[in-house]
């Protein structure tokens, strides 16, 4: 994977829209071919936007901060999460971010995180979707490769709060 | 071949201690669980407020703000802050000591770049993926015995397999059922490293729904360290000595952080059996110390040489171990901070053979890169 964008660096002699282009290319080509341990911001994120959920607070909530006051309790919460699952944004124990290897990230307490804040991800959901029966069966149809499969693995628990913790410690979720 | 009355007496007194689980000495030595307890200061612990030198008047007027008003009397050389009682009581009963003017190898007074060595054991900040106690628990066979109290897993304890962490999330686990669907998705893609982990998830005895107070996790912490077959290593981390202004002095920021690390050590004591307290040893780690002058703002800026702190049965002797670099300008560190005279890694690589009996040159060879450390194990630790 990493050869591509060390010969467009030899190449181009280190002219970074060349190596840019090469690191696009090769995360497009190796894409479906090497799959990685989601980091807990990701999964997180992934789980909002697939679960359409009812966060992170909306643009127009975060943008109602006035400079120099305090933030409300839907402001912070966003921080408060995501310091919760052992990813705080501002708190990297190291200048270059969080790490991005897989192994740092899977740990008992970090696994715990996953299993705990998934089950609690229900309770973000909107109320038209945990009575609508093919709530999960629209996103396991968009999003994964053997939907059928999925839909046997979390039919096999009846309560949504339930179907949510299957779903999103799935390994073909976990791993993208 | 004639057997005298004496030698047929030793002999079945022998056979019977045997059978009546006396195995030998070396076999009853083998068989002692001994376990090592890292204790992270980040931010850079004033060695000098922690270990005050005694009578240097410039020291005193270089701090005139932050000296202490009260100490507690350690040796003839150096006191002690008060905040550190339980120490201070350890240390009466030879069960503490200290090394001071000491330091890994770092000049460069960044937290970052000082704390990713403190814990790789490197020279180059970033360049290993691994954590020094991580790599001898590998060279020892240590697999599976180690814990961290701490989110994410630190640096320091990477490089073995299998390690545990505890860092209560304050909310119940998802029922049993549900685990067990999805630790059957695991097996059945293969997750080896998911599995081994939720398996960890579903056996270990620790509760979710504590709290993330250091002295209660030092408290289940001890409870595990002293189980046979539990963990042999534990790492803790203490934030905050970062004081660059209002240090305090016997009381204020320093001391409360100090005072966080005593009651680690407290809890621990407690919570542990007498037996496995004496066969552990628990060493502090820093990224560096601090300036000798107080600045503006009555605190301190990043320095150089700091101290470390250990406690348990496998101290050697109440001491304060250090070749003294002194504190007059010309011997401090670039003028300004307190000099390092031992290699702080020789400390921890001696620990590490002490307690996971390791020959002390595979240790440096294997984790240390081959680097040329004095060994400070008969020096500092009990055989």
């Amino acid at each position: 994977m990493k050869q591509p964008i060390i010969d467009a660096f030899k190449k181009s002699d280190g002219f970074i829209p060349e190596i840019h282009k090469a690191a696009i290319k090769v995360a497009f080509e190796y894409n479906d071919k090497y799959k990685k341990f989601q980091t807990p911001e990701n999964w997180l994120i992934q789980i909002a936007k697939l679960g359409n959920l009812q966060w992170p607070p909306s643009p127009d909530e975060m943008a109602s901060y006035e400079l120099g006051t305090q933030p409300s309790k839907k402001q912070r919460s966003p921080e408060k999460l995501l310091r919760n699952i052992g990813h705080h944004p501002y708190r990297a124990k190291q200048p270059n971010g969080w790490s991005d290897h897989s192994d740092d990230w899977i740990s008992p307490e970090l696994l715990i995180r996953r299993l705990v804040y998934a089950k609690a991800s229900y309770n973000f959901s909107k109320m038209e979707n945990n009575k609508n029966a093919s709530y999960y069966e629209s996103i396991v149809e968009k999003n994964f490769d053997n939907p059928s499969k999925i839909m046997k693995y979390l039919n096999q628990k009846n309560r949504a709060v339930e179907k949510h913790t299957l779903l999103f410690n799935h390994p073909e979720f976990l791993k993208a | 071949m004639k057997i005298s009355r004496r030698d047929f007496l030793k002999t079945t007194a022998l056979t019977s201690l045997y059978f009546a689980g006396f195995g030998g000495i070396s076999n009853a030595n083998t068989g002692t669980k001994k376990n090592l307890v890292i204790i992270m200061l980040r931010g850079g612990m004033d060695g000098l407020c922690a270990i005050p030198v005694k009578g240097d008047k410039n020291f005193e007027k270089l701090r005139s703000k932050i000296n202490l008003d009260r100490t507690l009397k350690l040796t003839s050389d150096f006191d002690l802050h008060p905040a550190l009682k339980t120490f201070k009581s350890l240390w009466d009963q030879n069960l503490s000591a200290a090394v001071h003017a000491t330091n890994i190898p770092y000049t460069g007074r960044s937290h970052f770049d000082g704390q990713n060595l403190m814990e790789s054991g490197g020279k180059i900040p970033y360049q290993e993926k691994t954590g020094w106690l991580g790599r001898g628990m590998k060279t020892a066979g240590l697999t599976g015995q180690g814990l961290a109290l701490a989110l994410p897993m630190p640096l320091l304890i990477r490089g073995v397999p299998m390690n545990n962490n505890y860092f209560p999330v304050g909310r119940s686990l998802p029922y049993p059922s549900t685990l067990e669907l999805i630790k059957k998705a695991y097996k059945e893609y293969d997750e080896k490293l998911l599995n081994e982990n939720l398996e960890i998830i579903l056996t270990r005895d620790f509760n979710n729904r504590s709290s993330d107070d250091a002295w209660i996790l030092a408290s289940s912490a001890g409870t595990e360290l002293s189980k046979p077959n539990g963990p042999k290593v534990a790492v803790f981390e203490v934030d905050g000595f970062d004081t660059h202004a209002a240090q305090g002095a016997t009381d204020g920021a320093h001391a409360d952080c100090l005072s966080d690390y005593d009651n680690i050590v407290r809890s621990l004591k407690s919570s542990m059996s007498e037996e496995a307290f004496n066969n552990t040893l628990v060493l502090t780690l820093t990224e560096f110390g601090r300036t000798i002058k107080q600045n503006s703002s009555n605190g301190t800026e990043h320095g150089y040489g700091s101290a470390i702190l250990m406690a348990g049965g496998l101290v050697k002797k109440a001491q304060v171990h250090t070749d003294w670099p002194g504190l007059k300008r010309k011997e401090l560190f670039e003028g300004r901070d307190l000099n390092s005279t031992i290699d702080s890694r020789a400390i921890y690589a001696s620990a590490m053979s002490t307690v996971f009996d390791v020959d002390f040159k595979k240790i440096t060879k294997e984790v240390f890169w081959g680097e040329n450390l004095p060994n400070l194990s008969d020096k500092l630790f009990k055989a």
